[in-house]
């Protein structure tokens, strides 16, 4: 399975790298930004995208719109540090599969993947 | 509710739970625990001493239904956050007097007051999870009582002073009592005395130019010019925002216009407000002397005001006499 | 300047720390002030430049009624935090429908400055706290207290700071609802309490690196 996690900041997407499930067999890439993540989805196949909103230039949010205009969306699981209700709507509109609160506990990772069938 | 055991250091000697027990009981504070539901978990001898409700009459209950008093959906908000951030919260007295109202605290030397309460709520974390919150009520009676004497001390103070805080000369209360003593003192040694009203032009533009800071800069900056250029026997008040009056005895109008003439000049050279923030202000000035038909220091003021005004409508930065011939203004 | 004590790397994963905790921070906020709050941190600076002015650069702010506030904090690791408003925050504060006493009334004097005191400590509480739970630090606080007035703030922003402190300065920006303003965090810590986080930091970031 291949894992894209985006995020700008390097211990996020080492937590995140870290909480993915033993058992799930994965090739991991990162990217630091909205543009690297767009260079990566639409250059190869990606499996599951975690991915943060806040970055600077290109955010979380423009990314699935780009996304979405493309009609290349992978399953992915939005990881943030905002969880008022406002971002989660918007964000599921945007075709996202599940949102997770930051900091990220493996267990709840494993449950997003277990209820959207990746598991 | 199942409390977690207190893990044991080793190697440390320990305070044994019973000694840490009194302890909070008996200190000179009020300590309350409560659940997440508002259930009290554990109630101090301050507060049983000071509310006369023994812990057995309050322990197990819900705190808002023992204490209706108590302002509920703040304090139910107050806590929801501790319980969800796991952070400490504070009141202070100086915008809510009190938590729980204790009267009669004080049989000896209390007035009727209530007293006043800090408090601190604290979360009792244990695994990660905020498992109940102690709320810290300290008596803060005399801090209250200190900060009122002080604060009418300075009202006292303030209202006896003469001077204006920001720029040092007299300020109007003063003023108008002067202004009475120098007139009685012109008429009884048959002598002159001008009076000299000027203000900031444009004072609102420099204010929403520059803000409020150079603004006061620029008040400072006319007093300064003020004092400086009339003689030590005149004297100078801030009579509103931007306004000055100056009372020159002994002289006449024809020299108070010059004296009018050189503040004027003075004042237009531009000079550093802040660090770095040049600035250049004018004044109009309004002057008249007084005249044996002058019927009060009212009508003194209103003259110099006058003229004033006609120094503005006539382009400002300018001095303006005025002419009691004509009952108006003229240069 | 001498060697700052944390690298950018450090500061980075700080940062993300100090961003996790200001979005749980917000979430609380926004139950209690009833409506949309957004607390986010664009960016971290750690300095010991002596000027303290310069820090929080408010030359570009609405200056004349700026707000700030103190508050001392001790535990694994000590120092004083200072958060500084823009004066629209009191505007924004007038009229919240969730600390409102009575619905639709406006807050007293009292009530905006005890909201004000209770916005600080929040937003203190979720910078430092932010640090010191990842790190499995415990820190514990004084109560908070208001600088009384412009002078006092612009008297205290113009000394110098003590040359062996080094400060860490996070951006806040504050979003209400529709409204937006400016705050600045300062986390001043001594030398001692930023080598305990920088073996702290070594240690997280060690162990997110093995397995």
């Amino acid at each position: 399975m291949r894992v894209l996690i985006v995020d700008d900041s390097r211990l996020a997407r080492m937590t995140l790298r870290k909480a993915l499930p033993a058992s799930l067999s994965t090739e991991v890439v990162e990217a630091a930004n909205g543009d690297e993540a767009l260079a990566c989805v639409s250059s190869s196949q990606v499996d599951l995208m975690l991915l943060d909103l806040t970055m600077p230039g290109r955010d979380g949010y423009q990314v699935l719109e780009t996304l979405q205009e493309m009609g290349r969306t992978p399953p992915t699981i939005v990881v943030s540090a905002d969880v008022q209700t406002l971002a989660v709507a918007r964000v599921m509109k945007l075709g996202a599969i599940a949102f997770l609160k930051k900091s990220l506990k493996p267990a709840d990772l494993t449950e997003a993947l277990q209820r959207a069938g990746l598991l | 509710m199942a409390l977690p055991p207190v893990e044991p250091q080793p190697g440390l000697p320990r305070l044994p739970i019973a000694l840490l027990t009194i302890l909070v009981d008996r200190i000179n504070v009020g300590i309350l625990t409560v659940a997440a539901d508002g259930t009290v978990l554990q109630w101090n001898r301050f507060l049983h001493a000071h509310t006369r409700l023994s812990p057995e009459e309050v322990i197990g209950g819900n705190l808002y239904e023992r204490f209706s008093a108590l302002p509920r959906a703040w304090l139910e908000q107050k806590l929801r956050r501790v319980f969800l951030l796991k952070t400490f919260a504070f009141t202070s007295w100086r915008q809510r007097p009190y938590l729980f109202r204790i009267e009669d605290h004080r049989p000896l030397t209390g007035g009727s007051e209530p007293m006043r309460q800090d408090c601190a709520f604290i979360p009792l974390v244990h695994d990660g999870e905020v498992r109940a919150v102690s709320i810290v009520i300290i008596d803060v009676t005399d801090t209250y009582e200190s900060q009122t004497r002080l604060d009418e001390t300075l009202a006292t103070l303030a209202a006896q002073s003469e001077r204006d805080g920001l720029t040092g000369v007299y300020n109007r209360r003063k003023l108008e009592q002067v202004l009475e003593t120098e007139i009685q003192r012109a008429r009884r040694y048959r002598q002159e005395l001008s009076v000299l009203m000027f203000d900031i032009d444009h004072f609102k533009r420099v204010n929403d130019t520059h803000g409020h800071l150079v603004g006061d800069e620029a008040i400072r900056h006319v007093a300064t010019k003020a004092v400086s250029t009339l003689r030590a026997t005149d004297f100078v008040a801030r009579y509103g925002g931007e306004e000055f009056v100056a009372l020159l005895p002994g002289e006449a109008v024809s020299g108070a216009l010059i004296a009018a003439e050189r503040l004027r000049e003075a004042v237009a050279k531009p000079f550093a407000a802040l660090v770095e923030i040049p600035l250049s202000i004018t004044i109009s000035v309004g002057v008249t002397g007084l005249r044996p038909d002058t019927a009060a220091a009212k009508m003194l003021l209103a003259e110099a005001d006058q003229a004033l005004y006609a120094s503005k409508q006539a382009g400002r930065d300018r001095v303006t006499a005025f002419d009691p011939l004509t009952a108006s203004a003229v240069h | 300047m001498t060697t700052p004590i944390l690298s950018p790397e450090k500061l980075d994963a700080l940062q993300e720390l100090v961003n996790i905790g200001m979005g749980t921070a917000g979430a609380a906020l926004a139950e209690a002030l009833g409506g949309f709050v957004g607390l986010a941190v664009p960016g971290i600076d750690l300095t010991n430049r002596l000027n303290v002015a310069a820090l929080f650069d408010v030359g570009s702010w609405a200056e004349d009624e700026l707000e700030a506030v103190h508050q001392p904090f001790f535990g694994a690791f000590m120092g004083e935090s200072m958060i500084v408003f823009d004066g629209r925050v009191h505007a924004h504060l007038a009229n919240l429908p969730g600390y409102a006493v009575a619905p639709g009334a406006e807050l007293s004097s009292a009530e905006q400055q005890e909201v004000l005191l209770d916005l600080a400590n929040v937003v203190i509480g979720a910078c430092v706290n932010g640090i010191a739970e990842p790190l499995q630090e415990i820190v514990s606080f004084a109560a908070p207290a208001r600088f009384g007035s412009r002078s006092e703030i612009r008297t205290f922003l113009s000394r110098d700071a003590a040359a062996w402190h080094q400060g860490l300065i996070v951006n806040v920006d504050f979003k209400l609802e529709a409204r937006s303003f400016l705050s600045r965090v300062l986390v001043f810590l001594p030398e001692h309490s930023l080598q305990r986080i920088d073996a702290a930091l070594t240690r997280l970031l060690d162990g997110l690196a093995a397995g």
